[in-house]
């Protein structure tokens, strides 16, 4: 409480200077909210009860305060009384959550506190913040970067996830090198970029236990390499090692241990209206976690205390029925279903037919082709199921597969369309766990746009998922209003008719509104939420069906 | 705890009521598509403005947002000198998906790339569409979101800060 008094306190100090500029002592302020407030409803047609705190709030302040080379800053989180439903409980709480020191000069930039940072393509090492899916493992410890000239930065940090409100067991360590070879050696070839890195992260956490040579200490390994050039071709790969330890089940550490590596590949090549990227990742074994006994999925259902980032490398997409069946990385061992990792690879084009062409008619026209496809590693578990071996290119069980097609058409200055449509396979057992046979499902999303003028528009979208198993048919619908470049209304419904059992043939409806001028929205919305995973950067958390009203404040300052 | 409740809100209430001009832009360079390192606050001392947009491939408003740009930004550019960026806050889930994507759109303006989302968090924002204009290494206007001919209100800023 006293710190909350003492924010407010801040907050109406500053807030009559705020009215011309916000200095203070030479420096200046800034900062942002963010509010989130639900208040659930009993559903009796869903089977959804009201929970013991039907009004839920997640809020968020950040403050900065930058004096030349210096700036301090703090985020203050409340989850008043308790976090919205499909978070942590460990966010149950209000206090300060983050809070930092930085000074930046020309060459070297110093934080203590904590702070962000990313190796490579995260796959050794990521953290960052997420508050719809409730991630913030920002890093507390000491941080320093050194950047010698304009293509060239050294990284060195130390410190603890962040878990909840506090930190994890496990204290990461790292150091990370990345240059541009081409230019270490010609200074000003700005034509052609070849970029090498290295980072090494290692870990230790105490362990009391009984089984013998536990590893307390453990390394990972990254090394990449790219290049990018003046021929639009471009290619990176990144190789990450990381060193064995234990595998937890049910909160008891394995006493054998296991080593796990990662590969990513990224060829490319694009020209002006069109290109092309393909991708081909392998993991085997490759979560690395702050904290040993959050190392089993069952015991982290909300990723927390991850060192490393691994998302789903599929297209993410932004309508309501095509984010039914969405894939997760399965990177982990599970000796249980007797997998190891994955392995697969997607494909990019774009293309945009000319203007004033027979296709691409007076505007234009953009199309979009998307395909990926994972399979498990086809690892062989010997018989008491606590050795296996893979080899490196054996594609095992089929887990998803998404083929999309978009085709994005401007037809006059007024009326414009998005039509996608996906093909798709969802091994629900592998990626939700339980036992479900695959699912196979087609969608179609028409999304028109009508402009009456510069201010006013409406947008409308329908959209059909088809498959014959799980819960079977969907349709969708959405229209929204924009009115006078600050109002927005929608109404909308997903409707579950291809429902076998008929009394389950849900609608799950919303209807909303916003208001939003220069860095300040504001919006109220009620309805259903159709249960499922949230997924944000490929990352998931479970949100159980629910119905009830929303209130959310966001303003940048 | 109903005490709490209100204790936080009316804070939000007091801090909502800040509305601070002029934020100074943060000392940070962000990299282009080729890993050159660019200098925004420098480049909005040089008497013109600069225009940040965020996006990200996964967002459909943004996509609206920038499509509508670009029919308009060669003669932005012209008539106004003003120098405009697309900043992509993908991450490594899709960042791979930019290159390909700005140039199959026909995009006529550079990209930066803000993959761990460092400017982002500076900036204090935490979903793109978001639009920042920086002049003399200050924030002087910025928005929230994108609804269809919010372009045009961002166009007589851009005039109002060039001359």
């Amino acid at each position: 409480m006293k710190q909350i008094y003492g924010l407010l306190v801040c907050a109406l100090a500053i807030s009559p200077i705020a009215y011309g500029q916000i200095d203070v002592a030479g420096g200046t302020f800034s900062g942002g909210i963010e509010s989130t407030s639900q208040w659930y409803q009993t559903d009796e047609d869903l089977g959804f009860d009201q929970p013991d705190d039907p009004f839920r709030s997640n809020n968020y302040i950040r403050l900065d305060y930058n004096y030349g080379k210096f700036s301090a800053g703090l985020q203050y989180e409340a989850y008043l009384p308790s976090a919205l439903l499909g978070y942590s409980d460990r966010f149950n709480d209000n206090k300060i959550a983050t809070y930092y020191v930085n000074y930046k000069g020309e060459q070297l930039d110093i934080t203590a506190g904590n702070f962000y940072d990313q190796f490579g393509s995260g796959m050794v090492l990521r953290s960052w913040e997420d508050r719809q899916i409730g991630i913030n493992n920002s890093i507390r410890g000491v941080r320093v970067a050194y950047t010698p000239n304009d293509f060239t930065t050294i990284k060195g940090l130390i410190g603890k996830n962040r878990l909840g409100f506090e930190t994890t067991e496990g204290t990461v360590g790292g150091v990370d090198v990345e240059t541009n070879i081409v230019r270490l050696f010609d200074k000003e070839n700005y034509n052609n970029a070849v970029t090498a890195g290295f980072s090494y992260v290692g870990q230790h956490e105490d362990y009391t236990g009984s089984v013998d040579d536990f590893p307390q200490n453990v390394g990972n390994y990254s090394a990449r390499l790219g290049y990018s050039g003046n021929s639009g071709i471009y290619v990176n790969a990144e190789y990450v090692y990381k060193e064995e330890r234990p595998v937890y089940n049910s909160g008891t550490p394995s006493d054998k241990f296991y080593d796990g590596n990662g590969l990513l590949i990224n060829l490319g090549y694009s020209t002006k209206g069109f290109g092309i990227n393909t991708t081909f990742r392998r993991l085997e074994n490759m979560g690395i976690y702050g904290q040993r006994d959050l190392s089993e999925p069952a015991a982290n259902l909300y990723n927390e205390a991850i060192v490393n980032y691994l998302p789903a490398l599929t297209r993410q997409h932004d309508y309501l029925l095509t984010n039914i069946y969405v894939y997760q990385a399965q990177p982990n061992l599970n000796f249980e279903k007797g997998e190891a990792g994955e392995i697969g690879g997607q494909v990019d084009i774009f293309y945009n037919l000319p203007k004033e062409t027979f296709l691409g008619g007076k505007y234009g026209t953009k199309l979009a082709v998307n395909a990926s496809y994972w399979n498990g590693l086809n690892a062989k578990f010997n018989a008491t199921g606590d050795e296996y071996e893979t080899s490196f290119f054996d594609f095992g069980k089929k887990f998803f597969h998404d083929v999309n097609f978009e085709v994005n058409k401007k037809w006059t200055d007024k009326f414009s369309s998005i039509v996608t449509y996906m093909h798709q396979y969802y091994d629900k057992g592998i990626i939700e766990g339980g036992n479900y046979s695959h699912i196979i499902a087609n969608v179609v999303v028409g999304d028109f746009l009508y402009k009456f003028n510069t201010k006013n528009s409406l947008r409308f979208e329908l959209q059909h998922l088809q498959t014959k198993r799980d819960r079977k048919n969907w349709a969708a619908a959405l229209v929204e209003y924009n009115l006078n470049q600050r109002w927005n209304f929608y109404v909308g419904d997903n409707y579950n008719y291809g429902n076998d059992n008929e009394d389950a043939r849900f609608h799950y409806y919303m209807v909303g509104g916003s208001y939003a001028k220069e860095s300040t929205r504001v919006a109220l919305n009620y309805g259903r939420q159709r249960g499922g995973l949230i997924c944000v950067g490929g990352v998931c958390r479970y949100v159980p069906e629910n119905t009830g009203f929303t209130l959310s404040l966001v303003k940048t300052f | 705890m109903t005490k709490k409740l209100l204790t936080v809100f009316s804070l939000f209430f007091t801090i909502s009521l800040l509305s601070a001009q002029d934020a100074q832009f943060p000392d940070m360079t962000i990299p282009d598509l080729d890993g050159n390192k660019v200098d925004v606050k420098a480049l909005s001392m040089e008497g013109k403005p600069v225009v940040l947009a965020f996006w990200a491939t996964w967002c459909g408003p943004c996509m609206l947002e920038l499509n509508a740009i670009n029919d308009h930004i060669d003669d932005w550019v012209a008539e106004t000198g003003v120098k405009f960026y697309g900043v992509s806050v993908d991450d490594s889930k899709t960042v791979s998906r930019v290159r390909p994507l700005v140039n199959g759109k026909g995009w006529n303006f550079d990209i930066l790339l803000d993959t761990n989302n460092e400017l982002k968090r500076h900036l204090n924002f935490s979903t793109p569409p978001y639009v920042v204009v920086v002049k003399d290494g200050n924030v002087v206007y910025k928005h929230l979101g994108y609804q269809p001919g919010a372009e045009e209100e961002l166009y007589e800023k851009i005039k109002e800060y060039s001359n």
